[in-house]
């Protein structure tokens, strides 16, 4: 925790962000795990906590800026064909890591992840990111595989016995998985139906999928996939061939901007 | 300081904070009559007015600010004390 610290006391703002957590976040056993997983990551990549802040708002100041244009136009970022913000992997990790610790959005993505993800043989990531979801669950699942466009060296060394390929996952198995975790990732991707139509072949029977979706967040790398309301998604769902054993919609909390940004998180089974 | 002195001063913190150099600052006014005052410049604006002053808001007083109206008030109540 000692980084958090750190990034607590150099920077105001972040203060009065986690001020604003409930103290029952900030003294939960899953805080602390993705703040000592923080700050493991920043120490291999020789982040400090300046470098930290500086990536924290050089994310919020163009988060806000694409939110002001989508309340504007409607559209994201994407869609308006503004690419106006490059971010490396490392940032983009550090930013989601802090994002958990400073929103209560992020919080209750990942204490869904950890209170309802059963044991499983075989488990599949897709998005590792920082690969904080897999530190969350490794202990229950005896077979991670995990994918993404790009990954931190981090992860090797954290994840020695993990099966980690830089690469898409385009169904490389098949009834092979007993879960597949796919969080914040169904916004990225421009086919998603495709890709859970791929992880439902992938899945053992009675196999489960935990995903989320995101509706209005224009942030600069997400696709606007799905409507506020789900229906159109469950019923896709249900016609690939999922049931739905979970589901939860997570506001974020804003002051104000006419936008109502939220994620749902969802546990599918194949049946 | 009364309100209004208050306004004036506080006037290009808003501007800067709010990126919206137009801004004309009223008691009655509120976030959501402000396009781009959301939760993240809310607090920017707080740090930065903090700093302006040297005081402190709590965490519950951030939160609770229903206007730039009670926004002048509480800022004055902490310059005085």
């Amino acid at each position: 925790m000692k980084f958090l610290q750190q990034l607590l006391e150099e920077n105001r703002i972040l203060t009065v962000l986690s001020d604003n957590l409930p103290n029952e976040i900030k003294e939960s056993m899953l805080y602390e795990h993705v703040a000592t997983y923080l700050e493991e990551y920043t120490a291999f990549n020789n982040i400090d906590a300046e470098q930290a802040i500086g990536m924290y708002f050089k994310y919020i100041r163009a988060y806000i800026k694409h939110c002001n244009h989508f309340v504007k136009t409607g559209q994201y970022p994407l869609a308006l064909g503004i690419n106006d913000f490059l971010v490396t992997r490392e940032e983009y990790d550090v930013v989601m890591m802090l994002l958990i610790l400073l929103t209560q959005h992020r919080y209750r993505i990942m204490q869904l992840l950890v209170t309802k993800t059963v044991p499983a043989e075989k488990a599949l990531y897709i998005g590792l990111g920082s690969g904080i979801e897999v530190k969350l669950t490794q202990e229950i699942s005896k077979e991670i595989h995990g994918y993404d466009l790009s990954i931190n060296s981090f992860l090797y060394s954290k994840f020695p016995n993990a099966k980690l390929n830089i690469e898409l996952y385009e169904g490389q198995f098949t009834d092979y998985f007993d879960v597949v975790y796919m969080i914040e990732l169904l916004e990225h991707v421009s086919e998603p139906y495709t890709l859970l139509q791929t992880c439902y072949n992938s899945l053992k029977k009675g196999g489960k999928i935990y995903c989320t979706t995101a509706t209005d967040v224009p942030q600069f790398d997400h696709l606007y996939n799905f409507e506020v309301a789900h229906n159109d998604f469950e019923e896709k769902l249900k016609a690939i061939g999922f049931s739905i054993l979970y589901k939860e919609m997570i506001p974020h909390l804003y002051l104000s901007m006419e936008l109502q940004p939220c994620n749902h998180f969802y546990i599918l089974e194949k049946i | 300081m009364t309100v209004e002195e208050l306004l004036i001063e506080l006037t290009p913190i808003f501007h800067s904070e709010l990126e919206n150099p137009a801004l004309v600052l009223k008691p009655e006014m509120t976030a959501a009559d402000v396009e781009t005052w959301d939760s993240i410049t809310h607090v920017q604006l707080i740090v930065a007015i903090e700093k302006k002053y040297k005081i402190r808001f709590t965490s519950r007083e951030i939160q609770d600010l229903k206007n730039v109206g009670e926004l002048c008030s509480m800022v004055l109540s902490k310059i005085e004390n």
